[in-house]
């Protein structure tokens, strides 16, 4: 595994001496992997390195730039590029796990409630490549079913975009042109990443959204989507149509995801 | 009766629990799967003629019953608001 990654980083232009010596480490850690866009293969030139450096027990004194409630980043630079390392406890990464476990998918308030750092590192987990001990990496990671990781991510889209569509049906029925706007783009973006959740993605947003949307193959939905965010808009009456066009692109993706879910 | 019904800009879809919904403002219609698929292929291109033939290779059901539907369905959801016509 470990040539993998190195030729797989060889590629990124990434030295891993450099990223383990950048790590500065004191304390053996239990796992080291690495993740972000860059191994997802969505990176570009300006992107990060997101390193995890889980520890056995609890997190050792470390220098840190930002302390996101339960984890700790610290931002290095390699080489013009930011490294981003980001600690945590094995026992943090289990109560993760746990919590997920526990939250029910169809259960709009509970999977609203989970943290975005903790769906964020379930996210970087599923998609990281481990750096040291392997074995170790493997075994947080099966803590996980990323399938329902997914779908918890489906259902806090859903209801974002329920209310999207709403406010955007008000605005029009109302005539304000600039909620309509913004709010029929809005229920479309999401009304993508309930789909992107739908197929097994983890990590939505606008960044990458429109990559995952190519990968997922559909070049019709590719079309419409970029036609309705490239529109040119010359009225306030085209607006409204503008925004009827989006509300009803939006309906048929998050259609086609809950049917593609049930099956 | 419109030649292609067209769905309602203010009317979602949404499966929930088992329900084929097709929800409104505050009110929530449920529909069977035949429906929902029905409702789908409201989208101003094709006629109730073109649904039902459409409906007839999917579910392999009989023309002359499905447009009988389709022509029911459409009635009805256009007198609730959630389809409006288009004039060809």
């Amino acid at each position: 595994m470990i040539d993998n990654v190195n030729s797989r980083l060889q590629e990124l232009g990434i030295d891993v001496n450099g990223v383990i010596d950048a790590l500065s480490l004191t304390t053996q850690p239990y796992t080291i992997y690495l993740s972000g866009s860059l191994i997802e293969g969505y990176g570009n030139a300006e992107s990060d390195i997101d390193v995890y450096v889980i520890y056995p027990d609890e997190l050792p004194a470390l220098r840190y730039d930002n302390d996101m409630q339960t984890n700790v980043i610290s931002i290095e630079y390699l080489a013009e590029r930011r490294v981003d390392i980001e600690s945590w406890s094995k026992s943090q990464v289990l109560a993760t796990a746990q919590r997920f476990r526990d939250c029910a998918s169809n259960k709009w308030d509970e999977c609203i409630a989970m943290a975005y750092n903790e769906l964020d590192f379930a996210h970087h987990i599923r998609t990281g490549i481990p750096l040291l001990h392997e074995e170790h990496f493997q075994q947080l990671r099966q803590a996980f079913d990323f399938q329902h990781v997914s779908r918890i991510h489906m259902t806090r889209y859903l209801e974002w975009y329920h209310s999207a569509h709403e406010d955007t049906s008000g605005a029009i029925t109302s005539q304000q042109y600039g909620t309509a706007l913004l709010m029929a783009r809005r229920a479309i973006q999401l009304a993508i990443d309930v789909l992107l959740a739908s197929q097994g993605e983890t990590n939505m947003g606008e960044k990458w959204r429109f990559f995952k949307l190519e990968k997922l193959g559909d070049r019709s939905l590719i079309e419409q989507y970029w036609a309705l965010e490239t529109q040119g808009i010359s009225s306030q009456a085209a607006v409204l149509d503008y925004a009827k066009a989006c509300l009803t692109f939006a309906s048929q993706l998050v259609l086609k995801a809950q049917k593609a879910v049930i099956k | 009766m419109s030649d292609k019904p067209q769905k309602m800009f203010n009317v979602r879809p949404d499966i929930k629990e088992g329900q084929n919904l097709l929800i409104q403002r505050n009110q929530a219609y449920e529909l069977d799967e035949v429906g929902l698929r029905m409702w789908e292929l409201c989208d101003g291109n094709h006629t109730i003629e073109t649904i039902a033939q459409a409906l007839c290779q999917e579910y392999d059901i009989d023309y002359d019953q499905v447009l009988i539907d389709c022509q029911e369905f459409v009635a009805d959801l256009t007198a609730k608001g959630l389809l409006q016509g288009v004039t060809r």
